[in-house]
């Protein structure tokens, strides 16, 4: 159970590295007039963050339904994430 | 006059339930790469489908731009998957059917380019 909550710790992690780079990218334009964040990117991030949350809970729920459809998705996706070296049990 | 903060539903999870939990070490890098590969595809779908900030929900054609992305990505992935291990396994039999760009194995004695 233990493994399982670490991995989830670590999932987040890098659910919110991957959001705040995305977000960054989208709402803060790289001209820095003032040290301070503007009225406009707050809001912008404020949503942003709001979107990419439910962008991942769409993805995960057609993720969920096609791993319920497709025995050997996971075997696919493991594969392509792991490079083709993971051997399902 | 501040803004609304953003819209969240009461019962929102985040991750999904995988479908079956890791229950020792070899199912852990499985699970790991399924948790990546939803990772990656979250932000490259968002970063491609997602342009509109005048409003905290998406739009209909925003989730119609990540169903498809959604489903291009994982055919790709698939896709990609095949063709790797074909080429691998061409590698292995000693490059007999091998593409052009794989380099051959030393000791292999046919160095025929397909």
């Amino acid at each position: 159970m233990k493994l399982v909550q670490d991995l989830e710790i670590e999932m987040m992690t890098d659910m919110y590295a991957r959001l705040t780079n995305a977000c960054h990218k989208k709402c803060v334009p790289p001209k820095y007039r003032e040290p301070d964040l503007q009225k406009g990117e707050s809001v912008c991030i404020d949503r942003c963050v709001a979107k990419y949350l439910d962008v991942h809970e769409k993805i995960g729920k057609k993720l969920t339904e096609i791993s319920m459809r497709d025995q050997d998705f996971q075997q696919r996706v493991g594969a392509g994430g792991g490079g083709g070296l993971a051997t399902p049990s | 006059m501040e803004e609304s903060s953003p819209s969240s539903s009461p019962n929102r999870s985040t991750t999904p339930t995988p479908p079956t939990l890791p229950v020792n070490e070899d199912q852990v890098a499985t699970f790991r790469s399924f948790f990546q590969t939803y990772n990656r595809i979250s932000e490259y779908c968002f970063r491609t489908c997602v342009w509109d900030f005048g409003t905290p929900s998406l739009r209909a054609r925003e989730e119609r731009c990540l169903n498809r992305c959604t489903s291009h990505y994982l055919q790709m992935t698939k896709e990609i998957g095949h063709v790797f291990a074909e080429g691998q396994t061409n590698l292995m039999l000693g490059g007999a059917a091998a593409p052009p760009v794989v380099e051959p194995v030393l000791g292999s004695e046919t160095t025929s380019v397909a």
